[in-house]
């Protein structure tokens, strides 16, 4: 008598686990996810993190406030003057310092373009994760011009170290002042490029509405 | 080729630490340096809630400290959970921006464990700093706050400190068959689990 071989059975089972990472394509860095599945439908999850841990509390601990500095661009890597902003803040606040009004107002302007850059990733990557991938052409040529300012300004694009303990790293380069005043002027126009290409998009709808709430 | 990289990485790591420390020492002795600034030390600080507290909990005590406009308060491990509770409940402290550990190895208790808590109703922004001492445990606070979980699991894995009735108290950041806690003071910049370092990544060093 001729046995049938056992069909497999995770097929005929409705949940299965599957390791999502954490090298994948759709992660915007290494993050492993552990997936329990029914279908398309996720009914639980776990997050194993820890594959960009750089130990930079320990490092911290060895440098002093002003080496320290350069290290918290890296920490979020689109968002290096933000990032400069608050621990140059944090440093001061402990110091009992306080940075001069000219620097405050350099401070500002150079984080709120950060803010616009960092934004404008989010939402070209946003897009393309979910199958636009035109928006982020898009994006990426309005936060070029606000990476060309950063690199003006301390020749780097990404990781600035646009602030020092007290004050500026730099003086502005002649032409600053134009050159921001351009990039707000032509700005907002291209937001509205945005919207026709996402705001009323059927699948852009139907991939974030009520998605994740 | 290889070998000869191995024996290079191998010599300067444990003996790195040793020789920077002892380099340093000599040079500040000899140059007789003013003593080192007082660390930032808070003021006493009173106030309704502070008053309102010691009321709701009447023979806990509760130290409490402003320092550049930021109040704290110093609490006994015991009491964490109900005063927690009742500050969430009561005030509205709704957010736990943030928990973590110091390591003070000089002093007698030698962690302290922080809470870093926000009102959104009230704008107001509250630390709350419990001493504990080496083995010693407290209790979780993930009942109150879900935000805790791996909060409580990192200052776990840096630092040692075991959080009772965890959901999941395990490593989150560093592998868990991991040995050692790196935010500690005496854990050395360059330490690490060699023998995990070997067995998994088959290296000699990652240094």
């Amino acid at each position: 008598m001729i046995e049938t071989a056992p069909q497999a059975t995770f097929l005929d089972a409705n949940e299965i686990v599957i390791n999502m990472g954490p090298q994948h394509p759709a992660t915007h860095g290494v993050l492993r996810v552990i997936l329990k599945l029914d279908g398309e439908k996720v009914l639980g999850s776990e997050c194993v993190i820890g594959y960009l841990h750089r130990g930079v509390e320990k490092i911290a601990e060895h440098r002093t406030y002003g080496q320290f500095a350069p290290y918290v661009d890296r920490m979020d890597y689109v968002a290096a003057v933000s990032n400069g902003l608050g621990y140059c803040e944090a440093v001061e606040k402990l110091l009992g310092v306080e940075a001069p009004p000219r620097a405050k107002y350099v401070r500002t302007i150079l984080t709120e373009l950060n803010r616009i850059a960092s934004h404008l990733l989010w939402l070209g990557t946003h897009a393309l994760d979910l199958g636009a991938i035109t928006p982020l052409f898009y994006c990426f040529r309005e936060r070029e011009e606000i990476l060309k300012i950063f690199e003006a300004y301390c020749g780097a694009r990404l990781t600035t170290h646009a602030f020092r303990i007290g004050g500026l790293q730099y003086e502005l380069y002649d032409g600053f002042e134009e050159q921001v005043k351009a990039f707000c002027d032509f700005c907002p126009g291209k937001i509205d490029e945005y919207e026709t290409l996402l705001t009323h998009n059927r699948i852009w709808l139907e991939r974030t509405k009520a998605v994740g709430i | 080729m290889a070998d000869e990289k191995k024996d290079e990485q191998a010599k300067p790591s444990p003996a790195a630490p040793a020789g920077g420390a002892s380099k340093e020492a000599p040079a500040k002795a000899a140059h007789a340096a003013p003593a080192a600034p007082a660390g930032p030390a808070g003021e006493p600080w009173s106030g309704e809630l502070v008053d309102a507290l010691r009321k709701a909990f009447p023979g806990v005590s509760i130290e409490a400290f402003t320092f550049r406009g930021q109040n704290y308060l110093i609490l006994p491990k015991e009491n964490i959970l109900p005063v927690t509770k009742h500050l969430k409940s009561e005030y509205n402290f709704n957010m736990l921006a943030d928990l973590t550990a110091v390591d003070y190895p000089k002093r007698e208790k030698r962690f302290e464990v922080i809470y870093e808590l926000y009102s959104f109703p009230r704008n107001e922004r509250l630390r709350l700093k419990v001493p504990l001492g080496d083995g010693e445990t407290i209790e979780s606070v993930v009942p109150v706050w879900g935000a805790a979980n791996w909060l409580e699991r990192e200052v776990f894995d840096m630092f040692g400190i075991r959080f009772e009735h965890h959901p999941n108290l395990r490593r989150i950041l560093l592998p868990d068959e991991w040995q050692g806690h790196p935010l500690r003071k005496d854990y050395g910049i360059l330490q690490q689990d060699t023998r995990w370092v070997q067995e998994n990544l088959h290296i000699e060093s990652g240094q």
